[in-house]
């Protein structure tokens, strides 16, 4: 279990990060440009891998140097990347039709994270780890799933969609690595590929879409239905 | 009884120099504002020189004008003075501390706030009302992200004092609390939009349709205009100061020698001229915002000291 | 002795009300007559309240009335104290407001006898209210106000609204007595007897005690007037005579805050946390809505009534907080919370009458209750504005008045919450202190516009234009409410200890530690947490005011001081139509907040006929109303409707077949009969 032997300010430093990831999904729900989505995600992960990299220099894990090279590298650079191109490609830089203004979503977005934290002070009361970083961690995991699934519910175009899911994903990458940062190697880098694969497909179907509909919308799927 | 009589007469030196200072502040940001500008910068002393020609101007009146338009500079100067007395700024412990705490100082920034919309609706001309509407909305809306920012403070400290809060601060080392960055952050958004800075309201313009405050003194002149300056001078100064109560009250005298009291005064400035340059900086750097995006940015600053006070919950209170 | 006093506040007010049947007899005298009764009344209510406050003493008393073998029990005791006291000085005032604001009856449609006879009956019934010592003479005095308070909005019932309005107030009026009375009734099952005493001694199980919490929340909560329910409210206090409207938004909805107060506190005894909460979100909701619902009306009576729905949700807040501590095991915050209850009670009754006194004025001088056509009125009657803002000041909790000190206690409540163990109230807590701030901040947006449109600018209309000052008699009224606010802002150290002595009652501890320091500073839970002086305060505020203006006011230079047309930046030609208005002034929020209500927004633009591209006319319509209409009401009328048309099919109209029921009806019984 961590945060118990750390030193104070390397705690603090942990909290920040931590919540700093959090804020950085607070960015990606109160904003309309899709580019500040995709850098806030960006920055997401690298706060997550810096999160792994000092947990393995704290804690002695040696494998958890190479997740977090490898988080830096997939989820900070090729997938920002690979989103960055169909952007440019399908011209669509903003979400349009918004379900819920931007400042209603970050409020919700906070009623999210008091419930997060009371869920988390069960969860961690039920497991009886009820140490402050714990709970803390389980707060922005929740949060950050939770927020990622708001986006899901309430942005209609594709983009955010997956950037939402990826959003959610972090979410739980980041919990994990703190929670149990012993996870065995290669069930984090089965991770890391499933995700490099979901989001592969994810491009392919929109660019389907775009094709096939001509937008990327989903109010525009409704077409489809029969 | 002489004992408590140095303390008050300390006290009221501090508020005159708290008052005195004020306009240099002012004077300080917009040197370093022309200075990150390529700008050739006005002379440190400008806002005295500008007070003083008020000063000396006869005042005209608009034809419509009410008793509550000549009262107002002299209700929200005093205002804005009593809320500066409630906040220690060089030394702590002073007995003028404990006559009002931060929610009183809140209050009493609020009552000036009052007054002025009031005034600017007084001659009825439409740019007094809109300016009046712009302003109470604003107002509203930075009011809870404050009181949220207040309440993470006064939970950690066990105090709403200010005067306490600074000692239980001081007294705790060194610390880097998660939950003082976020409400740091927001606490600035806050103080920007209050005292009416740029990405919010553009202290300069006299372009009608975007001001804020400019936009509700627009009808005063003379000594009545000096004044309203003056507090609003006096007002940014203020969060300065309390900023750095609350964040960084390193160098503030806890004791009254006189050795500590200079370290505080000259720790002040410091202070002071780091804020300044700090807002002459977001000055430079944003643009102004759309009056409906200011909404949003506050909700923002609500949100970071919401995320605050909850890590401030999770992390520093007792389970 | 003080007993006596009590029974004075009931049977003078009860005796101008017989006196004003005879109103039409001799008008001069009578109307005099009366209400010098009724301010006689409200002065031996103050005095009585505060004796008992003082003393701390309980009295009780038995009086023969009513049915045989359920004889009247009354008891005056400190939590009964303070709210006789609460609503004397308001009938005070009323009192002296009274007589010149209803010489405008005089020659009306409807008999001024009505007015009096109900007014005295009204205020009779509310003194009864805080008198009743058991369940019996409780309803009957409860019962009495209501439908009394019923005549009274119906009074002018020429109007078809105000006729609407006195159904629906009626209507919620008594579906408020039915809850209360099934609240009393699952206490009396476990009791022996109907006085309170019994009540309070009964052992009721705990899943008893909150059924019997939540209908009294619900009833009380619907007289009180909390969101959802509070939609008669703005319905029924505008078109009431205005002061009649100062002693139901002042009084009436105080009394449903005692009946609630009482009966928890008083009577169920074992409080639980979580109803604490359960009423703490209901009241920040009320607190919330009631001002953003405020902001957006521009019919001043009506805005004022949206207002009480605040300031009752802010009342609310204070006794959840107080009920969370106490079922935490707190006991002393729980009395900090409970004393800003009651003193954000008493500014409440004071601020709140004293505004509508003022609109009334604005109302005698004008005819006109909307702000769109006001403006300019503080040149037309100084001394009404000068109070009306005293009025303003203290609703917006602005210090140095009394609304400040209220709410500032309710902070300092709230800010206890590192005290609680469960994260569920630690996380509710801070957020519903951040509400209040934002409903304190609206509310002063609220009466910057209020005080803006009609008092300030130029006048928008021709009857503003010739609009007087009111009697005397009306300005000593609400200067004597107006001066009370700024007493009970500055000193608010001597109010805490008046008011003390009923938690000591109630919760058998007082708040010493609010006066430790003296007089001088008001220190809630101790100097080191949070102290606010607001005598020295005002002092500092009236030195520098004074300073200022001897140091700067041209007093050597004998040149008057220039006057000018305004310079609006140097456009000119100002009409009043170009001021803002109320609805535009209110823009910003009702864009920000805008799912709060159901909004029709209609823009018409007309084109010139000749000049295809030239504007000729733009039209703009604005219809704002209230969402609880059709999210609770609507539904359950239809709902109502439906189950009663189903019932209804049972009424054939033929006489066989009312027969074959009772036939029916007889074998069943006979059945049943063993």
């Amino acid at each position: 279990m961590i945060a118990l032997h750390l030193s104070p300010l390397l705690a603090s430093i942990f909290s920040l990060i931590v919540i700093g990831a959090l804020v950085l999904s607070f960015v990606m729900l109160g904003s309309r440009w899709l580019m500040d989505y995709m850098l806030a995600f960006a920055v997401q992960s690298w706060l997550i891998a810096i999160l792994s990299a000092l947990m393995a220099w704290t804690g002695g894990y040696t494998e958890l140097y190479f997740v977090a090279v490898l988080t830096a590298l997939f989820r900070g650079l090729v997938l920002p990347l690979m989103l960055l191109w169909v952007l440019k490609r399908l011209h669509v830089n903003r979400e349009l039709h918004e379900v819920v203004r931007p400042s209603t979503a970050l409020v919700l977005g906070a009623v999210l994270v008091i419930f997060s934290m009371v869920v988390a002070y069960r969860i961690g009361h039920a497991v009886d780890i009820e140490t402050r970083g714990v709970v803390l961690a389980l707060t922005v995991m929740l949060s950050i799933m939770l927020i990622g699934f708001l986006m899901l519910a309430i942005r209609r175009e594709a983009v955010s969609s997956i950037l939402g899911i990826l959003m959610l994903e972090n979410g739980i990458f980041l919990g994990s690595q703190i929670l149990v940062p012993g996870m065995p190697l290669m069930i984090e880098l089965v991770l890391l590929f499933d995700l490099l694969v979901a989001v592969t497909c994810f491009v392919v179907l929109v660019w389907y879409l775009m094709a096939s509909v001509g937008a990327t919308g989903s109010q525009a799927l409704q077409k489809l239905v029969g | 009884m002489a004992g408590s009589l140095t303390l008050w007469s300390l006290a009221l030196l501090q508020v005159l120099v708290f008052i005195a200072g004020a306009p240099l502040l002012t004077g300080w940001i917009r040197r370093v504002r022309s200075a990150l500008q390529n700008r050739a910068a006005p002379p440190i002393w400008q806002p005295y020189r500008e007070l003083a020609k008020l000063f000396r101007k006869n005042v005209v009146l608009a034809d419509e004008a009410s008793w509550i338009f000549r009262t107002t500079p002299y209700v929200v100067l005093a205002a804005t003075v009593s809320a500066a007395a409630a906040l220690p700024a060089v030394a702590t412990h002073l007995p003028t501390d404990a006559i009002a705490d931060v929610i009183v100082l809140v209050g009493f920034l609020a009552l000036a706030r009052f007054f002025l919309a009031l005034a600017a609706m007084d001659v009825g001309t439409a740019f007094g009302g809109m300016a009046a509407s712009r302003e109470m909305m604003v107002a509203s809306l930075a009011e809870p992200a404050m009181l949220i920012a207040v309440f993470t403070l006064s939970m950690t400290a066990g105090s709403t004092n200010l005067s306490t809060a600074v000692g239980y601060i001081l007294h705790s080392g060194l610390v880097l609390r998660p939950a003082f960055v976020f409400t740091l952050v927001g606490l600035l958004m806050v103080a920007i939009a209050e005292t009416g800075r740029l990405p919010v309201d553009n202290p300069a313009t006299h372009l009608e349709l975007t001001m804020i405050h400019e936009g509700m003194i627009l009808e005063y002149g003379g000594r009545h205009l000096a004044l309203i300056e003056w507090a609003s001078e006096i007002k940014l100064m203020i969060y300065g100061v309390l900023i750095a109560d609350l964040f960084l009250p390193w160098g503030i005298a806890t004791r009254l020698t006189v050795p500590s009291l200079l370290l505080g005064s000259i720790a002040l400035v410091a202070k002071l001229a780091f804020w300044g340059g700090l807002l002459a900086m977001v000055e430079t750097h944003f643009a102004k915002m759309r009056l409906f995006r200011v909404p949003e940015f506050l909700n923002i600053a609500f949100l970071l000291c919401l995320l605050g006070l909850l890590s401030h919950l999770i992390l520093e209170v007792a389970l | 002795m003080i007993l006596v006093l009590g029974y004075g506040a009931v049977v003078l007010p009860f005796a101008a009300a017989l006196i004003a049947l005879l109103s039409d007899l001799f008008p001069r005298t009578v109307r005099a007559g009366f209400f010098l009764l009724l301010a006689a009344g409200g002065g031996v209510s103050v005095v009585a309240g505060v004796g008992c406050l003082l003393t701390g003493g309980i009295v009780t008393g038995q009086l023969g009335l009513g049915l045989p073998g359920l004889a009247w029990h009354l008891r005056l005791d400190p939590l009964s104290g303070f709210f006789l006291a609460v609503t004397g000085i308001v009938v005070v005032a009323v009192a002296c407001y009274g007589p010149a604001y209803v010489r405008q009856y005089q020659n009306g449609q409807q008999p001024l006898s009505a007015l009096g006879f109900f007014t005295g009956i009204f205020v009779a019934g509310m003194q009864l209210v805080l008198l009743a010592n058991d369940v019996f003479l409780f309803m009957l005095a409860w019962e009495i106000m209501s439908l009394s308070s019923y005549f009274l909005v119906t009074y002018q019932h020429q109007h078809a609204a105000n006729r609407r309005a006195g159904f629906l107030y009626l209507l919620m009026a008594e579906g408020s007595a039915l809850l209360i009375l099934l609240a009393f009734g699952i206490l009396a099952a476990f009791a022996h007897g109907l006085t309170f005493g019994a009540l309070r001694a009964a052992h009721v199980p705990v899943e008893w005690a909150t059924a019997a919490f939540v209908l009294a929340l619900l009833g009380f909560g619907l007289k009180a007037g909390l969101v959802p329910f509070h939609v008669w409210l703005p319905e029924a206090h505008p078109v009431a005579p205005s002061h009649i409207s100062a002693l139901m938004s002042g009084l009436m909805l105080k009394v449903a805050v005692y009946g609630f107060i009482r009966f928890v506190y008083g009577l169920v005894v074992h409080i639980q946390w979580r109803w604490g909460l359960a009423v703490l979100i209901l009241g920040t909701v009320s607190a919330l809505f009631g001002v953003l619902y405020a902001i957006m009306q521009h019919d001043l009576k009506r805005l004022l009534a949206y207002h009480s729905v605040e300031n009752i949700g802010i009342i609310f807040m204070g006794l959840g907080l107080s009920m969370i501590f106490i079922g935490t095991g707190h006991p002393v915050l729980g009395v900090l919370g409970l004393i800003a209850a009651l003193y954000h009670t008493l500014n409440h009754a004071l601020f709140k009458s004293l505004l509508f006194l003022g609109s009334g004025a604005i109302l005698l001088r004008t005819h006109e209750g909307d702000l769109e056509h006001m403006g300019g009125l503080i040149r037309r009657m100084p001394q009404t504005a000068l109070l009306f803002l005293i009025g303003c000041l203290s609703i917006s909790a602005l210090p140095p008045f009394n609304g400040f000190v209220s709410e500032w206690l309710t902070f300092q409540t709230a800010l206890q919450v590192s005290v609680l163990s469960n994260t569920v109230l630690r996380a509710v807590l801070p957020v519903s202190a951040a509400l209040l701030a934002l409903t304190g901040a609206l509310a002063a947006t609220c009466f910057v516009k209020v005080y803006g449109v009609a008092f300030l600018g130029r006048s928008r209309t021709r009857r503003i234009r010739h609009a007087r000052e009111v009697a005397w008699g009306m300005r000593v009224g609400m200067g004597l409410l107006a001066l009370l606010c700024l007493v009970f802002g500055i000193l608010p150290t001597l109010t805490i200890r008046l008011i003390e002595s009923v938690p000591r009652l109630l919760l058998h501890r007082g708040l010493p530690s609010a006066s430790v320091h003296g007089w001088l500073w008001l220190t809630p839970v101790s100097a080191r947490v949070a102290s606010y002086s607001a005598p020295l305060l005002v002092l500092g505020l009236v030195l520098m005011l004074a300073l200022g203006y001897g140091l700067l006011h041209p007093r050597r230079r004998r040149a008057a001081i220039r006057r000018s047309h305004a310079w609006d930046c140097g456009f000119g030609g100002l009409t009043p139509r170009m001021q803002y208005t109320s609805t535009a002034f209110s823009m910003p929020i009702r864009r920000i907040f805008s799912p709060v209500w159901t909004l029709k927004e209609q823009t018409e633009v007309q084109m010139d006929d000749r000049e295809p591209l030239r504007v000729a006319g733009i039209r703009y319509q604005l219809q704002i109303s209230d969402r609880i209409w059709p999210l609770l009401y609507e539904p359950m009328a239809r709902g109502l409707q439906l189950v009663t048309r189903r019932i209804g099919r049972i009424q054939t109209g033929r006489v066989r077949t009312y027969l074959a029921y009772s036939f029916f009806t007889l074998l069943l019984l006979l059945w049943l009969v063993r």
